[in-house]
């Protein structure tokens, strides 16, 4: 409470817990303005004065805007805990891992790979990542176990073969819809940053 | 009893009688939506407009008298099937606005045989996940415990089921998504023979083990769903030419004789107790009805997951590359070069899981990698197929258990990819050799969660899976409970 | 030290069928950006690939026309990388199981035979169109057209057999010409329906091992084919005289400026993780329908040039030219049909049809002048009607105006003077006109012959039939 002195807090405690008050004094500390304590006395005098009730309804919409404020907050938060609980999991923690410990794949190779499949992580993602894919690594190792002399891969789940279509032709979507879900088109064409051959 | 409570063959029976129109069964479906869905979060985007109009459409044709069995029934679908003009985002923010501009293959046949979309249903994103907890709209509830997952990836769909807030739902199985979240969920479930049901609209995940499938409130139900939605279609190549019979023929409470097959492999450390105790107790019941038990051995299942969590990630990795930003869903925005575009959409656009799959993928398929790893699983999976046909000349079906635990908490092994895959190691083995499989309730544990038994079957041989099923459920009880919500 | 080229071509040609490779969209060229599209083909979530039997087709009857083996089991693979143009993010190819593979193609160089080895032959389908700036605007975007995405192609890889430009310029020749008689591709190189990439090493003559290989873009005729591989040449030349090494990379030839530019640098390393697509299932082929195939093939340009020089008695050289395309050789034995007279009518298609052409740049298909009417015009050389000095005339009229020979022979009144008594009458009088060259002849001055030769023909508007004025002038000067 300032220069004001402490005596005077009870009267004035609920004014100074006002969001806009503290809102302009931080704003006036951060400009270092030296208007500040005659600021104070001038707030605390001036709301001593019955006229001040005159300004009460500037006081209430200030006390709704933190209440809404603070219910973002809240929505903000409950987002957060959700997503927490299974989006984007950001735990740093080691899971257990199976099997022997050696690095079966290295940051760099993480790295590359993520090149490959065009994704970015920061150096904790890559972390966790370059962690997670160890141990799940590891456990494929058991395949390794398995007698596979001879054996034909399975790259198809069904035994079909020579399916085929006619050669006539259909007609085709408009341009207008085969656009429809583009994130940026420009006169029939999907647009895309500039392109260096 | 409500009428969104009945199964799809009871309000059948009542449209055709005009006991109810389908606005009625519609409305009172979305009430208990609206009663419920808050808690249960089962749904990414409803339809109630589109739903009201489709019940009024199938009102009509029951007034011509030109109904079939699932017309004027509210179904939920998965958001990773393609519905022409409703927005369809497989759980992802990379297609937060994607509106496919063609209906998938299977709507088509559900919209012919006249029924009502009532919503798409919350999945783990791109189907990768086994708890729902992996979509960007955040996770499913198990209506049995809002605590606890509904299972994974079709979790909207199961728990759309199980909380009536729709007769049916539609959802993709690729390792255990429809079983394992059926199970869960405590209903119905069906995986069918790889090539049974068009893939042509389903958003491709690993392409050579996805297969779209029902689930429902009772067998009868998915023997429904599943004449609807089966079929040759000229636009899958992988679509099998084998003509679906009637499955309703199936619905027989008769299976003396029958030769139900025992894995030993699945009895094993890790299995739940009460989950093994309800499993030896369903395996007795279908003993007393007149079933021959005999026990078998899969010898390769110990290397299903590794198997499957290479080869599903090295389909994914290619089948998600075309989520570049370019021709539709989510784009960063600034002045970025090509290739900071790509990984600006791309890293924000997945989330953890699909990011982990990508990479995993990737890395099996990448020069150096492909012989020990994608090349190597694939001939244990051919290792994998053949177990299942030895079995199957010693019996009719196999029977194990769905999961080797019930629902597990919310966040429980959300950082622990390897735990969670683990509970896929039932299912996992017959979406490798391309079998079909079913999963149905079988108990519940002291907690009152329910417990799911599998039974699985040799390639087309859905009406054995159904056969049985339908044995066991008309002597039992489970699939009549409710969870309170 | 003498260095040897050591050349592989890779060629890659759109197939002409009326639809895409793996859906129904049509293959049309020019339309508006993204009108000829569809889920399939711009790779919407949820699409699938259905394969079109004609591609399998033509992919059959090229590989038997190359005397390539036929794989009886053969698989789709997947090329995975991220471009703009490519939206599925990869190309759905052949990789370890190719439709065909281990042919050859035979090429005429300096008259003598070589083989070129042809390594495999598989289908794929083409990528989109990217522009960089649209209507002359420098701006900071790209632009992607869908239309050909789907399009079906097949490339073709020849063995490292070439061992220069012109025999390079050979093959490209011989292979398209296979292709078009086949009908199976248009061999329109500017429109991008038959694009060629080279690898291009040397090697120490006489050397068995390979040397550091460069990869060749970029080439839109067979001319800058040439010209890129003559460059790319002296550059490696002149690198390895001076010991520095050949740098593995991918070059793009600059036609303007005639020099090959190195893409290192914008180029990373390409891994491709090719891998069997689950989409679409294996291709086995029976006997039975490659035997269909091998009976429904048109007559290749070989086994047409030998035919032409056996039936027909013209030489080598003719027969090369008459069937360096299928139309043209057509348009031959239309007119051998009419006018069976095999070397006079090729004598003419060589010298004048083609020189026409050539000048106007037009294909034989465009010729303004049937066969028919050619056949024609000759016949009426032959009847004596017109001297064979008028036919150039005539035949030159017939093409600009697209009329037939007897109408503009009857127009000009260019019938050839032939009446004997009417002869003797002119050429009587141009002797007695040139009194004076006529005693020069006589004193000697045999050259002298020609020019009565040419007075007369100047007496008849040209139109004196040479013979009778050859026959007629020495009978009168000849003592």
């Amino acid at each position: 409470m300032g220069d004001i002195g402490i005596p005077f807090l009870p009267l004035s405690a609920p004014i100074f817990v006002d969001y806009e008050y503290n809102e302009a004094i931080s704003c006036m500390s951060r400009l270092k303005c030296g208007f500040l304590p005659f600021f104070r006395k001038c707030w605390f005098l001036f709301n001593l004065f019955p006229a001040a009730k005159r300004f009460s309804g500037w006081r209430v919409k200030a006390q709704r805007l933190k209440e809404a404020r603070s219910g973002r907050e809240k929505e903000a938060a409950e987002l957060e805990k959700r997503k927490r609980l299974c989006y984007d999991a950001k735990k740093i923690e080691d899971p257990p891992v199976n099997g022997e410990s050696g690095m079966k794949i290295t940051n760099e190779e993480v790295e590359h790979v993520a090149t490959l499949a065009r994704l970015k992580f920061n150096a904790k993602e890559e972390e966790l990542f370059t962690t997670q894919l160890n141990s799940i690594l590891d456990y494929m190792e058991q395949l390794e176990k398995v007698d596979t002399t001879n054996v034909e891969p399975t790259f198809h789940a069904v035994a079909r073969k020579n399916v085929f279509r006619e050669d006539s032709v259909a007609p085709s979507i408009s341009q207008d819809l085969s656009l429809s879900n583009a994130p940026d088109r420009d006169r029939g064409f999907f647009r895309v940053p500039k392109i260096i051959e | 009893m409500e009428l969104c409570q009945l199964t799809a063959y009871q309000l059948h029976e009542m449209l055709m009688r005009k006991e109810v129109t389908s606005r009625e069964v519609t409305g009172s479906v979305l009430k208990r939506i609206a009663q419920v869905e808050d808690r249960v979060h089962a749904y990414i985007t409803r339809t109630p407009d589109l739903a009201m109009e489709q019940a009024a459409l199938a009102d009509s044709r029951l007034q011509k008298g030109n109904a079939g069995p699932l017309t004027g029934i509210p179904l939920a679908i998965k958001d990773l099937i393609c519905t022409r003009g409703v927005r369809t985002t497989c759980g992802s923010h990379i297609l937060e606005n994607f509106i496919p501009t063609y209906d998938a293959t299977v709507i088509e046949k559900l919209k012919d045989a006249g029924a009502v979309l009532v919503g798409k249903a919350n999945m783990d994103e791109f189907a990768m996940g086994s708890s729902t907890e992996n979509s960007f709209f955040g996770p499913t509830r198990n209506p049995w415990d809002l605590e606890r997952i509904p299972g994974g990836s079709s979790g909207g769909s199961a728990a759309a089921v199980a909380a009536d807030e729709c007769i049916a739902s539609l959802g993709s199985d690729t390792g255990g998504s429809i079983r394992q979240p059926a199970s869960c969920c405590g209903v119905v479930g069906i995986k069918p023979t790889y090539g049974r049901v068009s893939r042509y609209g389903l958003v491709a995940f690993a392409s050579s083990l996805d297969q779209i499938g029902p689930l429902s409130k009772d067998v009868r139900d998915a023997a429904l769903l599943l004449q609807a939605i089966c079929g040759r279609d000229n636009r899958d190549s992988t679509s099998a030419d084998v003509p679906g019979p009637d499955f309703t023929k199936a619905l027989i409470d008769n299976i003396r004789g029958m030769v139900l097959g025992i894995p030993r492999e699945c009895f094993r450390e890790g299995l739940d107790p009460e989950v093994e105790a309800a499993i030896r107790e369903a395996i007795r019941t279908l003993e007393k009805l007149g079933a021959k038990t005999v026990e078998v051995s899969l010898p390769h299942s110990e290397y299903a997951l590794a198997v499957y969590y290479i080869i599903a990630p090295a389909e994914a990795s290619s089948n998600l590359a075309r989520y570049d930003g370019v021709k539709y869903g989510f784009r960063a925005k600034g002045n970025f070069d090509l290739m900071e575009m790509y990984k600006e959409t791309r890293s924000p656009g997945f989330g953890a899981e699909v990011k982990r799959r990508i990479m995993l993928g990737t890395y099996a398929l990448s020069a150096g990698y492909y012989e020990a790893y994608y090349r190597k699983a694939a001939q244990v999976r051919t290792l994998v197929r053949q177990d299942f046909e030895k079995t199957f000349n010693q019996c009719d079906v196999l029977l194990t258990p769905t999961s080797p635990t019930p629902a597990f908490k919310l966040g429980e092994k959300v950082d622990d990819p390897l735990q969670m895959y683990l509970s896929d190691i039932f299912t996992i083995p017959c979406n490798l050799a391309g079998l079909p499989g079913l999963s149905l309730p079988c108990g519940f544990n002291k907690q009152g969660l329910p417990i799911g038994l599998q039974i699985l079957a040799d390639h087309f041989q859905e009406e054995k899976l159904l056969r049985a099923a339908y044995a066991y459920e008309q002597n039992s009880e489970y699939h009549l409970r409710k969870p309170a919500l | 030290m003498e260095y040897e080229p050591v050349i592989g071509l890779e060629v890659h040609a759109q197939l002409l069928t009326q639809s895409k490779i793996f859906c129904n969209c049509s293959t049309r060229f020019g339309e508006e950006p993204n009108t000829l599209t569809c889920p399939v083909c711009t790779g919407s979530p949820g699409s699938l690939p259905v394969l079109n039997k004609k591609v399998v087709e033509y992919t059959l009857r090229a590989a038997l026309a190359t005397h390539c083996r036929i794989a009886p089991y053969s698989l789709f693979a997947r090329k995975n990388y991220f471009y703009p143009d490519l939206p599925k993010g990869y190309q759905i190819s052949q990789y370890e199981l190719p439709l065909t593979e281990h042919g050859y193609i035979d090429i005429q160089i300096d008259s003598q035979k070589k083989r070129i080895g042809l390594i495999r032959i598989h289908m794929e389908e083409d990528a989109g169109k990217l522009l960089h700036d649209l209507s002359s605007e420098r701006g900071s975007h790209s632009y992607v057209d869908f239309n050909r995405t789907g399009v079906p192609l097949i490339e073709i890889v020849s063995a490292p057999d070439i061992r220069s430009p012109e025999e390079a310029s050979a093959y490209l020749r011989k292979l398209r010409a296979i292709l078009m008689f086949l009908d199976i591709c248009d061999g329109n190189m500017e429109e991008g329906s038959f694009r060629c990439d080279a690898n291009i090493s040397l090697r120490p003559k006489g050397a068995q091992t390979f040397g550091v290989k460069t990869e060749l873009k970029n080439m839109n005729s067979f001319r800058n084919v040439q010209r890129a591989l003559d460059f790319e040449i002296r550059r490696q030349t002149a690198l390895l005289d001076q010991g520095e090494k050949i740098f593995q990379e991918t070059r793009l030839w600059d036609a303007a400026k005639g020099v090959t530019a190195s893409m290192r640098g914008k180029e990373e390393a390409h891994d491709y993780r090719y891998f069997p697509d689950p989409d679409l299932v294996p291709l086995v082929i029976d006997s039975q329908w490659i035997e269909k195939i091998r009976a429904s093939l048109p007559e290749l340009p070989e086994s047409k040039k030998e035919r032409f020089m056996r039936e027909y008695g013209i030489p080598e050289y003719d027969a090369e030219v008459l069937t360096t395309s299928k139309p043209l050789a057509n348009y031959y034995e239309v007119c051998l049909h009419h006018y069976p007279k095999p070397k006079i009518v090729s004598n003419w298609i060589m010298s004048e049809l083609l020189r026409e052409l050539k000048k106007d740049e037009r294909e034989i298909e465009e010729c303004p002048v049937p066969a028919l009417h050619l056949s024609e015009l000759l016949k009426l050389i032959e009847e004596g009607t017109i001297s064979g000095k008028i036919a150039k005339n005539v035949f030159e009229e017939m093409y600009r105006s697209g009329k037939q020979a007897e109408e503009i022979v009857r127009a000009h009144g260019w019938v050839q003077v032939s009446d004997a008594a009417e002869l003797e009458k002119i050429v009587e009088q141009v002797l007695n006109t040139n009194a004076k060259e006529v005693e020069a002849y006589h004193k000697g001055k045999e050259k002298l012959f020609g020019f009565f030769v040419g007075q007369v023909m100047k007496a008849t508007q040209g139109k004196a039939n040479p013979q009778m004025v050859n026959e007629i002038l020495k009978k009168k000067l000849g003592n």
